[in-house]
């Protein structure tokens, strides 16, 4: 009886522990906003993502600082009087895939699904709920997505002086390849 | 045996606890805030008033300057405060690098051609080998092109040259408050029987940004020996940047007329004490040449 009780206990707290997840360490997300005077584009290939198997829990992290845009200046603007990089370092979105248990990840093939949750950037978070897709083609799983975001639900300011040469909403596109952990 | 097995299962409910308590998923995969991030704009342009500041303008870019400085405001209305007289230089500094520009520049006073070299050693970063301040070079050239007064006795080409070397160690504080210090060397070819032919100066520039495109400047220089020591007129420019968009505006007072090196340095006569102070203003435009690949 108590050798039974002692193999189930490790067993609970080992099957907790060992974390079934999906992570990327290499998640390029771009944004791009069109406008009249200028097309405001930037990339960052270096975000990080987790997706937890069991759950379908999902989180992003990446650097405001490690967007690149084509123009240095632009780039020192974004991060000095736009999106503020040294006051808020980073964007963070914390969510949940939707159906994630329908999804069979060891079978190669293109999934649909939603993803809900919230994103902070800017120091403000917001809830936001866009479509994922998801191919597992070898394994490996590339999670892709795109959504549209008001630059003012997150408190960025554009000055009146260039109101009408800036957009006020900006596409995000994000491809991440994900390995299992 | 009952309490063992109370036991059992309290050890593995803290376990399950623990795990589950890891809500962070990124937990132990996160390493941004380890990544190596630089820090920029420890200063809204690449000069702090007169001075070279220890930022650069981007690769690609190209920074058209216009500086101008006016006659002492104590000459009062009848010169409208000194905005009557007007010195200027016209100058273009070019990125070619992130952290190498070339620039040149001519400015009205004795007609005074210049250029310099900077050159970005080390940028303040945090994370992996961070550095707590940015190191930057600067050495430059100028020549007068004015014609000589005496058309039987013209100035030797030797006699119109002057040159300076500069070592800047800035760090940005925080996110408003930035500081520099920058030893200078500057040497002229021929001065005065009164005066010396190297000039030590100690630079400082201080920035604190008051609003998210307006910063409070100053520049200072303080002039070891030589001529300028003895008249004790050490240039201090107080100003104020302004930032919009593409511009950047540096408006100022300041008791120097000069705007290069061996001017500000060397030839400033003015002092605040008596109160012969200029406005002035340096007008910025970046204009991006060459686009990075992405």
């Amino acid at each position: 009886m108590k050798k039974v009780l002692i193999v189930l206990t490790l067993f609970i707290t080992l099957s907790a522990q060992a974390q079934s997840r999906l992570v990327c360490r290499s998640a390029t997300i771009r944004f791009f906003s069109k406008a009249p005077m200028e097309n405001i584009e930037a990339v960052n290939s270096n975000g990080i993502s987790v997706i937890d198997k069991t759950t379908g829990q999902l989180e992003f992290s990446v650097l405001m600082k490690g967007f690149s845009f084509e123009k240095a200046l632009m780039q020192e603007h974004f991060n000095e009087n736009y999106v503020e990089s040294d006051q808020f370092p980073k964007a963070i979105f914390k969510g949940k895939l939707d159906n994630f248990q329908s999804i069979n990840i060891a079978k190669d093939g293109l999934y649909t699904t939603t993803v809900t949750g919230t994103m902070q950037l800017h120091g403000i978070t917001k809830p936001i709920t866009t479509k994922v897709s998801l191919t597992v083609k070898n394994q490996l799983i590339t999670g892709e997505s795109n959504f549209e975001i008001v630059l003012e639900d997150y408190g960025i300011k554009i000055p009146s002086l260039v109101k009408d040469k800036i957009s006020k909403t900006v596409l995000i596109t994000i491809k991440a390849p994900y390995q299992n952990q | 045996m009952k309490k063992s097995i109370y036991l059992l299962l309290a050890t593995s409910f803290i376990f399950l606890n623990k795990t589950n308590a890891q809500d962070d998923l990124l937990k132990g995969i996160d390493n941004t805030a380890s990544q190596k991030q630089y820090i920029s704009g420890a200063f809204k342009s690449s000069r702090v008033i007169n001075a070279h500041s220890m930022e650069m303008i981007g690769a690609g870019s190209m920074d058209f300057r216009i500086l101008h400085r006016f006659g002492p405001v104590s000459q009062g209305i009848g010169d409208l405060f000194g905005l009557d007289q007007a010195s200027m230089r016209l100058g273009f500094d070019f990125g070619l690098t992130k952290n190498l520009t070339i620039g040149i520049g001519r400015t009205t006073f004795k007609k005074e051609l210049d250029g310099f070299l900077k050159y970005r050693f080390i940028q303040q970063s945090t994370g992996v080998k961070a550095s707590p301040v940015s190191l930057v070079g600067v050495a430059g050239l100028s020549v007068y092109t004015f014609k000589s007064p005496d058309p039987i006795k013209p100035i030797s080409f030797n006699d119109r040259v002057g040159s300076y070397f500069q070592l800047i160690v800035g760090r940005k504080f925080n996110n408003n408050f930035s500081m520099q210090i920058s030893p200078t060397l500057v040497h002229r070819n021929i001065v005065a029987a009164n005066d010396e032919n190297d000039i030590f100066a100690l630079g400082f520039g201080v920035r604190y940004k008051f609003t998210k495109r307006m910063a409070f400047v100053v520049d200072y220089s303080y002039v070891a020996n030589g001529l300028p020591k003895t008249t004790g007129a050490n240039p201090l420019s107080i100003g104020v940047d302004i930032e919009t968009g593409g511009h950047v505006f540096q408006l100022h007072f300041s008791n120097s007329t000069g705007m290069n090196e061996r001017s500000f340095i060397t030839e400033t006569t003015n002092t605040w004490g008596s109160g012969e102070i200029r406005f002035g203003f340096n007008l910025s435009r970046i204009f991006d040449i060459k686009k990075s690949k992405k």
